[in-house]
């Protein structure tokens, strides 16, 4: 290695940078999972918030939330074996602190819409449970989508 | 955090894309990072034996349905390496 420089420019410094945003950018979109799987996970967890929210004693939609719990396990379990197949192995658990204290953060929010969603209707408002669904269900089809390994990426400007 | 340091082993540009790559997930397979980087088996295998040379990387050969696969993965001393370059990086720019 002793052809490598031991230090570089700013400018290099900042085309390095640069380029690979880039191609984390491209590497991430590539990483991303069919639509129809997005929906499919996003659909079933809202199932499980719908009817956690909407369960009583005497209604069934205990069972609802079972089969959403069985589906998202199913759903799951079929992204994490197709990409397999496909040659990575996502990553479940955070590694580094930021991406720790990111997952927490979300954890807790998914939580209090999940325990909003009962609460609301138990006070009188009918429709939480489908607001919660809703929230729950769309905000985990845009992280999906937009962050399928679980790292935040900054966007590109359109200047750069 | 450990201070931030500029890595030649890590700086070489396909080097740098296999780190970034491995960092996101938890292992890669072999096959996959070649078409990712558009780069031949032995420019890849050379990269990788210098990556796995100064303990950054792991390979794990396993045959799966009667098929021998290569997953590649970043050790914590990887990681801490490719995180502590890319602090310097930004340290540079300012």
């Amino acid at each position: 290695m002793n052809n490598e420089k031991e230090t570089i420019n700013k400018e290099e410094a900042a085309a390095t940078l640069k380029s690979l945003a880039s191609f984390k950018r491209d590497a991430t979109k590539s990483f991303r999972m069919p639509l129809l799987l997005i929906m499919l996970i996003s659909l079933s967890y809202s199932l499980i918030i719908f009817s956690y929210g909407m369960s009583e004693h005497g209604n069934m939609w205990g069972l609802g939330a079972l089969i959403g719990g069985a589906a998202f396990f199913i759903f799951v379990a079929f992204y994490v074996y197709t990409f397999r197949l496909l040659g990575i192995k996502p990553s479940f658990f955070p590694k580094g602190k930021k991406r720790i204290i990111n997952e927490l953060v979300l954890a807790v929010i998914f939580g209090v819409i999940i325990i909003a969603g009962r609460e609301f209707r138990l006070l009188g408002f009918e429709f939480s449970p489908h607001i919660a669904a809703l929230i729950a269900g769309g905000l985990l089809a845009y992280l999906l989508y937009k962050y399928p390994t679980g790292e935040y990426m900054t966007m590109e400007k359109k200047n750069d | 955090m450990t201070k931030a340091t500029f890595n030649t082993i890590i700086h070489a540009p396909n080097r740098l894309q296999i780190c970034a790559l491995l960092e996101t997930t938890k292992e890669v397979e072999f096959k996959l990072v070649k078409e990712q980087l558009d780069v031949s088996d032995s420019v890849l295998s050379k990269h990788l034996k210098v990556l796995e040379g100064a303990n950054y990387i792991r390979l794990i050969k396993k045959t799966e349905f009667t098929r021998q696969r290569t997953w590649l993965s970043l050790t914590s001393l990887g990681r801490e390496a490719f995180k502590s370059h890319l602090r310097e990086l930004k340290r540079i720019v300012g």
